[in-house]
């Protein structure tokens, strides 16, 4: 796995990216058919639906000690090779929170980004891949006892002009 | 220091009345009023005004050209030692015609023990009195209105009165001497927020044009005027805090009759109360605002008041019923009280509180000004939920409407509903989350009582004020279609400044500070609707 190349957190009212002209488009991955996340698929241990910061605003809560949910995403262009995901979580305890991008193509490698703990505020990551993929794997991992909540995760390509 | 002749302050029509007087007395006059306080004194208020007042009566009444009247304010002790010598020298040149010369010799303004307090300076009273003994008069009347600035603040003190005349009345030549002082030996001299003056120069001042004229033959004498004056300054006085005010008159006076010191019958214009009318009465120009009397009218009899040709409100007081009404007095002309003039009644209430609501009544203020609202952990949270803030260059936009009702001079009562805080937030991405939840907003709003403290500027034309309060505040907060109340409190403090610009109008620019810790999220997090904010409005007065 190849290391990320850095890992910002954000007090929150700033904006989702430091840049918009190199943000493309983000996708808030986090919306509720009924009480399941729509297109998430739970792999390991169970997710519940909870309240956050307004009655009608709900988060993913992580349960038992593994948790694993993904989401195949295909970017809207297929040149983008950087993206930037955002995540607000909350952990109580000191739960392994894990975000990781699995690109579909098999000569590429995936990247893992350890998120940092954090009481609803607003986390940023930028992933960058050796060449764009056709499709990714968004993949949320939760290691350890304690639950961890994910409020707001979005996913953006990046389109910089050297690097990410 | 500004030394002025008193031509400006009145019209010419009167004056060419008053100086038509048929006696072949000379007069001169110099007026002085002192605003200014020395270490450890307040300035006053209207000592200015006094003199401005005194002036006045003296052109249009007291027979007096208007050059022969000098109106210093605010002088120095070397300045107002040269008005006296040019006082004397007038009343000399007067005097080598062989013509009875009278001279006036007013004061206004802080003393202390043994001398006049003019701002830094202290001229001593055995000076004023040398120089006014050298003056040569026929008669020489002199009216000390001294003030004294100790404990109490804007009290005027007693002491130079009661050391002036009890060196000087004994003293003098046999042609006679008159001190005439605003209050006796172990007594305090008053200003008045509501009379706009001195309490003891305006009883003396509305004597003086017509309210002290007993005998009902068109003049007014000294022994008149100082009644009228002793009466209505003990009366006033006795309502308030400081307690009651004694003038006193000391006469060393050979050879006259009655003193005439002014002729209201001779005057231009002239409002005439009737008889049957019976109320205690208070005159107030219209266009400035100044109380010009306030008198006792009785029922048997008959009163004539000289006034300036301008538009006047009256409040009268008969038994429980309070009426207010307003006319002109034209020129050349008596005014019967009562005919052609637009009437109201008013509520009544305690005696007590009809005084403070006479001068001071309710006042209703709108208001519309910007709001800096706060950015707190409850806002910078939004944003790590997918938030973003509608910008507002500028600020908020927010309104109030208040209701002020004196509880003293300068204190009062504010009831007042206002807006707070109003805020739109919105998804920074739709994606996956749709229209319904685009937005969130809230809106707030309050009502607040207050206490509020004002000190009045520049002869009441302004007033400045700082007020602090607090109570209830509505909020309420809606995400997409789902819409939420809540209650709480804040707490509010204001200052401002007040002008007027009509009796009855006036302005009113104020900066306020608020604190309103209505909205709390399911985190548990708190929001401070309040902020800091800048109001400019009207205000109308009843």
């Amino acid at each position: 796995v190849r290391a990320a190349l850095s890992a910002v957190w954000l007090a929150g009212g700033c904006a989702v990216s430091g840049n918009s002209d190199l943000v493309k488009d983000p996708s808030s991955l986090l919306a509720w058919c009924g009480e399941e996340l729509c297109g998430w698929k739970v792999e390991e241990g169970s997710v519940e639906q909870v309240t956050t910061w307004h009655e009608e605003e709900f988060g993913a809560a992580l349960e038992g000690d593994l948790t694993a949910l993904s989401y195949e995403w295909t970017p809207p262009q297929t040149d983008a090779r950087c993206f930037e995901v955002t995540l607000t979580s909350r952990r109580m305890s000191f739960p392994q929170l894990e975000v990781s991008l699995e690109p579909a193509d098999e000569e590429l490698q995936g990247l893992v980004w350890s998120v940092p703990h954090a009481d609803y505020m607003l986390g940023m990551h930028i992933f960058e891949l050796d060449a764009p993929p056709q499709a990714l794997r968004i993949r949320v991992t939760k290691r350890g006892g304690g639950e961890a909540v994910l409020a707001l995760l979005t996913v953006a390509e990046l389109f910089p002009l050297e690097g990410c | 220091v500004e030394v002025a002749v008193a031509a400006a302050l009145m019209q010419l029509a009167v004056a060419l009345a008053a100086a038509s007087e048929p006696d072949d007395v000379a007069r001169y006059a110099l007026v002085v009023g002192s605003n200014r306080a020395g270490p450890g004194q307040e300035p006053l208020q209207y000592a200015d005004d006094d003199a401005r007042n005194v002036s006045d009566v003296l052109v249009e009444l007291g027979g007096y050209d208007e050059q022969d009247v000098l109106l210093l304010l605010d002088p120095d002790a070397e300045m107002l030692l040269e008005a006296l010598a040019s006082l004397a020298e007038r009343v000399a040149a007067g005097r080598e015609q062989d013509e009875p010369v009278v001279a006036t010799f007013y004061y206004s303004g802080h003393a202390r023990a043994s001398a006049l307090d003019l701002g830094g300076e202290e001229l001593p009273l055995s000076r004023v009195r040398d120089a006014l003994e050298g003056v040569g008069a026929s008669l020489t009347l002199v009216v000390l209105d001294a003030c004294q600035s100790g404990a109490v603040s804007r009290s005027k003190g007693v002491e130079p009165a009661e050391d002036f005349s009890g060196n000087s009345v004994r003293g003098l030549d046999t042609e006679g001497f008159v001190v005439l002082a605003s209050s006796s030996a172990s007594e305090l001299s008053q200003e008045s927020d509501d009379l706009q003056g001195s309490t003891f120069t305006h009883h003396l001042v509305s004597g003086l044009r017509g309210a002290a004229d007993r005998e009902h033959d068109g003049v007014v004498t000294l022994d008149e005027a100082y009644v009228y004056a002793y009466d209505r300054t003990v009366y006033t006085t006795a309502q308030t805090a400081l307690g009651q005010q004694h003038p006193r008159l000391e006469l060393d006076v050979v050879g006259h009759g009655e003193t005439v010191l002014t002729r209201p019958a001779r005057s231009s214009a002239t409002l005439s109360l009737p008889e049957g009318l019976a109320a205690e009465m208070v005159l107030v120009r219209a266009d400035t605002g100044t109380v010009v009397a306030e008198l006792h009218k009785a029922d048997q009899e008959t009163l004539e008041l000289a006034l300036v040709p301008a538009a006047y409100i009256a409040i009268t007081k008969r038994g429980d019923t309070i009426e207010r009404c307003r006319f002109v007095v034209e020129p050349d002309t008596t005014t019967t009280y009562g005919e052609g003039a637009q009437c109201s009644r008013v509520a009544a209430g305690s005696p007590a509180a009809k005084l403070a609501r006479r001068h001071h009544g309710a006042a209703f203020e709108l208001g519309v000004g910007s709001l800096r609202p706060h950015s707190d952990q409850f806002v910078s949270q939004l944003g790590a939920f997918g938030f973003l803030e509608e910008g507002r260059p500028g600020g908020q936009v927010v309104w109030e409407a208040a209701a002020a009702y004196p509880l003293y001079r300068r204190l009062s009562v504010v009831a007042s509903l206002g807006d707070l805080e109003e805020r739109v937030f919105f998804r920074s991405s739709l994606a996956e989350v749709g229209p319904a939840k685009a937005a969130y907003h809230w809106a707030s709003a309050r009502l607040t009582a207050s206490l509020r403290g004002s000190v009045p500027l520049g002869r009441g034309r302004f007033a400045l004020y700082a007020q602090a309060g607090l109570g209830p505040t509505v909020v309420t907060d809606t995400l997409g279609s789902v819409r939420q109340w809540a209650v709480g409190y804040h707490l509010a403090s204001s200052a401002g400044l007040q002008a007027g610009l009509l009796p009855w109008l006036g302005a009113f620019g104020q900066a306020s500070a608020t604190y309103a810790p209505s909205l709390r999220n399911e985190l548990g997090v708190v929001h401070d609707l309040g902020g800091v904010s800048a109001t400019i409005g009207m205000r109308v007065s009843r």
